[in-house]
């Protein structure tokens, strides 16, 4: 590259081998009371991309320079030893071999029931029971192979792995000068991988407590909470249940649960200004430097309305978030 | 340095195309249909009456279970392929027909793209004729014939019949608001049986109900069904 | 370079002194190896200690939950409302294929076997015991799946590629139970002739258990000809109705040596009924009817939490209590003192209420096993009155409640806010609260602390004792056609309870029977079971959301849903009846489905790994 571009491409694929496993080329009955210890059978590889590329520019008395980083891993399984299923549903239903880990299955969320009216005459079983449990604004499940029951042969993949790093990463870093300003960026982020709300973070008053706010305030209600023939008020959030974690809309993994994410967080940020050194000689110092600088100072994501930072897994968001620092300094060099 | 640019980009690319959620492709083929008699459909509860698809060529033996529907209808998506299909002996208020392929209760399905198939079965009964009225104070009154369908050795006797009422699309000894029943033994003409209901007062306030008649046959745990229907109180 | 040398041979001469083999040679710290156990007799007590504790249970007082999966009590627990939700036990609902223990319990047989060091008594003791734990674990499996495959040594695969000779097929359902009976006579003669040693197996437990055994497989054999489709053609389930009339004679014969040999008998300490019933459960010093218990001890790390879960939240030692909260099905179900049965009238036969001074006259005159099974409003437990009422009822009908414990309001004509809420409750939807209006008095420990989650409870679980052996003679007379004995059988267990009324041969019915069993050993884990081998239990639980039974004494009557009974106060100063208790039969808020007990429900399911990995098992019927 000429001097001003620079930059790197990594490929790489990591193969691991040995994984240990149950080997089941003979199956012992259940009733010898213990099973075979295991052996090294399976494999499994990671494979991807990493790229960085910097630019070293000038415009008129700024110089700075911009970079950006990505990368791209993604991880399969590979191979187990003789693998067994039962039919071809359970072999797209259960089978690793060859295929990327950490599939978040589910059901997929058509929409929200609209009125009392539309449940009656719904009909796909939406909660099993006869649909007696549905309100307006209660979540409605697409009933993926036309049977008209919502059960496990409706799951889908829905979203990406929940319970490990993104599968993306990308880093944007910037630094600039001029005259005797100089500041530093470094925004890193993430996508491909997805939150999903669970236990408090979906069921209302989950263990009789808590009540995520955003629920209450944008839900489906009655206009007279006490007058069960009153109209109903249409908001984001199906109508609230007391702890109700078995009904239909919190009992299953679904798309609306689900945030398929990505995010940008400025996680380094610094503005400093070096004092002329004509004036800082006199008092005999060689450089005088004040500066403020923040860690974690904003991110960008989907997860803001919830009010939960986007680098967590937890799914009851039960986490503290990431500090946000602001620091004011002053270099000094004698 | 614009051919280092294009090795690049074109690397890049590469990755986009592995985005996906799965690099699994999902099943297809629908396979759907109906329970029938002499085409007309056998209707049931719903969750209650399951028939099983095996698929040969697995290492290890298990059923898919597919699910028949209150009205006798049934649907699966799978992949191509050919299945066994079978209905268990213990399930629905019918006794399976002996299918000439295979010598046996048996259906093979040869599966390559959709198929729409339906399953002829012999039904212990059938509920014919039904008619719904509404009297003025909430009283839904059902008449309708039982036609006994199996007779000689392999009969059953009527053990009960009822009539259901409930607020949703789904109806039967689960799902209802108001249910009669007639013990078979008081039966006096199986061509005109009549059953009724009082609806009671429901909240919120509907105007409308849905509503079934049910026979439970003598030894089965199934129950036949007459076809939902919407009735304004 | 010399520095060096000096160096290596300095190494080399150490490495050289440590070729003491024993150094690397460390005895283990923390387990204990064959030859150590096997020749001390207390390491072997607490390896069989171990297996005794291990023996499979349903419902216990470890295990309160499972309690109200039936009918008998609703769970007053937030985790827990699922149990009055579901539309239908699942097939695989009280299934057990644990042959990891049975190994265990085989292993322990085979090393008994060879066990020279030990004193032959002694040695004879512990095989016994061995092979009655091993006779109870296959009890507990024929219970739940039918005939299993009978494995009485442990099985070793020797990895030489063909495992067929390790596959056994099911026994026959009454295969099992012969094995059973046949190793309970067996090992009767090595067994302690004791009644005071009740954790452990003694003779009279071996008459017990074979008196309960004999009485299942009987009633197997002659009711399952009511559900002919709950068998399987080699018989793995199902016993043929032939032997029922010889497993009748034998229960009786068993039930009978145990009552005649004296060495039990019935509790009768306390001069109140109800209490001397209440404390046949918490009393473990010198307790004359419990045969066969699982013990625990305060401060031992063993304790049991039952007083913590269940006791009443007005008076609790902790954050939690009250959450088996006993059905108004099973309340009512106890009898009037002239042995007639009467659900309890809540309003005149013009329409206006029944009031009464103090809330528990409502349960007077009754059966004392109900006060002694259940804390009833205006009872006490442990020195204090409970405070169970659910609102105060207005003249108009209209009713003042709270939404939490020691809610507050003002009633009108009064300036001051009172209490309007019991602090026992019933709240709808409120935990700890008694929702159905009652909380659970069997097996409560009445110790300070023992509502403490620091302290909890020793009360032990009993799992055998005399009064149902009495009740299994009295159903295997019946049975068998001697009514007169059943009577006279029945009529003991009775008149500890209070119904001194003898009843006739005429009054034995099948009903009584049933209506026996289900007042006299409600929460001790016999429900499920007797069901069962009734085949009642596809009857009784069938799905339909049916009204409370006005019939309490007939067995098929249908159960589905838990009901309650709250008590309110009157409120109408100045007026007839002001602060007199009135009740309002209720269902609770939280029962929203009815049970459903299918017929594949019978025998539980045997999975697909299960039969994957044998083929010769067959599948439970049923369940397709």
């Amino acid at each position: 590259m000429n001097s001003k571009i620079s930059g790197t491409v990594d490929y790489f694929n990591r193969k691991r081998s040995g994984l240990p496993a149950d080997k089941y080329d003979v199956l012992v009955p259940s009733e010898i009371g213990y099973t075979l210890p295991k052996e090294n059978l399976n494999s499994d590889a990671i494979s991807g991309l990493e790229a960085s590329i910097n630019y070293d520019g000038k415009v008129g008395q700024i110089t700075y320079t911009v970079g950006g980083n990505v990368s791209y891993a993604r991880e399969k399984f590979m191979n187990s030893y003789k693998p067994r299923f039962n039919n071809s549903w359970d072999n797209y239903r259960n089978s690793s071999e060859n295929r990327y880990t950490g599939i978040y299955w589910g059901y997929e969320n058509i929409g929200q029931f609209q009125s009392i009216e539309q449940i009656n005459n719904y009909p796909i079983n939406n909660d099993g029971q006869g649909n007696k449990t549905m309100l307006p604004g209660d979540l409605m499940y697409k009933d993926v192979n036309g049977d008209g029951k919502i059960d496990g042969y409706d799951e889908r993949p829905i979203g990406f792995p929940r319970d490990r790093n993104p599968i993306l990463n990308f880093g944007i870093n910037i630094s600039m000068a001029y005259k005797a300003f100089d500041l530093k960026a470094d925004f890193s982020g993430g996508s491909m991988y997805s939150y999903n709300q669970n236990w408090e973070m979906r069921v209302p008053y989950q263990n009789t407590g808590n009540l995520l706010k955003a629920f209450y305030e944008d839900r489906w209600h009655r206009a007279d909470p006490l007058d069960l023939n009153s109209a109903w008020i249409p908001g984001k959030y199906p109508a609230l249940r007391f702890n109700d974690g078995g009904h239909s809309n919190y009992n299953k993994n679904s798309s609306y649960w689900l945030t398929n994410m990505q995010y940008i967080r400025l996680r380094t940020f610094e503005v400093g200004y070096t004092l002329p050194k004509a004036l800082t000689e006199k008092a005999k110092l060689q450089k005088v430097r004040f500066y403020v600088n923040t860690y974690n100072l904003f991110s960008l994501d989907k997860l803001i309305k919830l009010g939960v930072e986007p680098e967590i897994m937890d799914e009851n968001g039960l986490q503290y978030p990431q500090n946000k620092l602001v620091n004011l300094g002053i270099n000094l060099s004698f | 340095m614009k051919l280092q640019l294009i090795i690049i980009l074109g690397i890049l690319s590469s990755f986009l195309y592995s985005c996906g959620l799965d690099n699994y492709d999902a099943p297809g083929s629908v396979l759907e249909g109906r329970l029938v008699y002499n085409g007309e459909p056998i209707n049931v509860s719903y969750n209650d009456v399951t028939f099983q698809l095996w698929e040969p060529g697995w290492q290890k033996k298990a059923e898919i279970n597919v699910a028949v529907d209150q009205d006798g209808s049934y649907s699966a998506l799978l992949f191509n392929a050919n299945y066994k299909l079978i209905i268990p002996s213990n399930q629905g208020p019918f006794r399976s027909k002996l299918n000439a392929e295979s010598a046996s209760d048996t259906i093979l399905v040869n599966l390559n793209g959709n198929k729409v198939l339906d399953i002829e079965v012999e039904p212990y009964y059938m509920i014919r004729n039904p008619l719904f009225t509404v009297a003025g104070s909430r009283v839904v009154t059902g008449t309708f014939k039982a036609e006994q369908i199996i007779t000689g050795v392999n009969a059953k006797n009527i053990e009960e019949v009822a009539i259901y009422v409930n607020k949703t699309m789904f109806v039967d000894f689960r799902s209802n608001v108001s249910a009669t029943s007639l013990a078979g033994s008081e039966i006096t003409d199986l061509n005109t049986i009549s059953l009724n209901t009082t609806v009671p007062e429901l909240v919120p306030t509907q105007t409308y109900v849905f509503v079934r008649i049910g026979l439970k046959i003598q030894g089965i745990e199934d129950l036949i069904f007459s076809p939902i229907v919407k009735v304004n109180l | 370079m010399k520095k060096y040398s000096i160096l290596l041979l300095l190494l080399m001469s150490l490495a050289w002194g440590c070729n003491d083999k024993a150094f690397l040679d460390k005895q283990p710290t923390n387990i204990l190896v064959d030859s150590q156990i096997w020749a001390d007799k207390s390491l072997v007590l607490s390896v069989i200690a171990d297996l005794y504790d291990r023996v499979p249970e349903f419902q216990t007082i470890t295990n309160w939950s499972e309690f109200a999966s039936l009918d008998e009590g609703f769970a007053s627990n937030a985790g827990d409302y699922g149990r009055h939700k579901n539309t239908e036990y699942g097939y695989g609902e009280w299934s057990n294929w644990d042959y990891g223990l049975i190994r265990e319990v085989n292993m322990f047989i085979e090393k008994c076997g060879t066990a020279d060091k030990l004193d032959p008594a002694v040695k004879a003791q512990f095989l016994a015991e061995g092979r009655f734990i091993r006779a109870n674990i296959y009890f507990e499996l024929v219970k739940r799946m039918g005939g299993v495959p009978l494995i009485l040594e442990p099985m070793t695969y020797d990895f030489s590629g063909d495992p067929t000779y390790l596959r056994k097929p099911r026994s026959k359902e009454v295969e099992i139970y012969d094995f059973i009976i046949k190793e309970l006579d067996e090992i009767k003669v090595d067994l302690p002739k004791s009644s005071v040693i009740k954790s452990r197996a003694t003779q009279g437990l071996i008459l017990a258990m074979k008196s309960r055994v004999c009485l299942y497989a009987a009633s197997i054999a002659k009711y399952g000809v009511t559900t002919p489709t709950v068998t399987l053609p080699a018989g793995e389930v199902g016993i043929p109705a032939g032997l029922a009339n010889g497993y009748y004679q034998k229960a009786l014969a068993a039930a009978e040596e145990l009552i005649n040999s004296g060495d039990y008998s019935l509790y009768r300490k306390k001069e109140n009924l109800s209490e001397n019933f209440s404390n046949l459960f918490i009393d473990k010093g010198n307790n004359p009817e419990a045969i066969f218990v699982r013990d625990f001890k305060l401060k031992s790390g063993k304790v049991e939490p039952w007083t913590l879960q269940n006791q009443p939240w007005s008076q609790a030692e902790d954050l939690e209590g009250g959450r088996l909260n006993p059905s108004l099905n099973l309340v009512q179900s106890f009898e009037k003192l002239d042995n007639t049965y009467e659900t309890y009238a809540t309003k005149k036969a013009d329409g206006d209420y029944i009031y009464f001074s103090n809330p528990k006259d409502m349960f007077a005159n009754r059966d004392a096993r109900l006060e002694g099974t259940v804390m009833l409003p205006g009872s006490f437990y442990k020195g204090k009155q409970l405070d169970i009422w659910a609102g105060f009822l207005l003249a108009d009908g209209t009713i003042i409640k709270g939404d939490n414990f020691g809610a507050r309001k003002t009633l009108p004509g009064k300036t001051a806010a009172e209490y309007v809420v019991g602090f026992d409750g019933p709240i709808d939807n409120l935990e700890f609260s008694a929702q159905s209006g009652f909380y659970v008095r069997k097996y409560m420990d009445l110790a300070v602390g023992s509502g403490q989650r620091g302290v909890m409870s020793e009360v032990w679980w009993i799992r055998y004792r005399l009064g149902e052996i009495y009740l299994n003679a009295a159903e295997a007379a019946f049975e068998l056609g001697n009514k007169a004995k059943a009577a006279t059988y029945m009529n003991t267990v009775r008149e500890r309870a209070g119904l001194i009324i003898p009843l006739t041969e005429a009054d034995i019915t099948f009903d009584r029977v049933v209506h026996e069993r289900k007042v006299e050993l409600a929460f001790e884990g016999h429900e499920l079971w007797d069901m069962k081998r009734w085949r009642l239990a596809h009857i009784i639980w069938n799905g339909q959301s049916t009204e409370l039974t006005t019939n309490p004494g007939k067995a098929d009557e249908v159960s589905t849903r838990v009901f309650g009974m709250w008590p309110y106060k009157y409120y109408n100063p100045g007026g007839a009846n002001d602060g007199k208790y009135v009740f309002q039969k209720i269902i609770p808020a939280q029962v929203t489905n009815a049970h459903r007990f299918r017929l594949g429900n019978y025998y539980s399911d045997i999975n697909s790994t299960i039969r994957n990995n044998n083929p010769l098992i067959t599948r439970n019927p049923n369940q397709e």
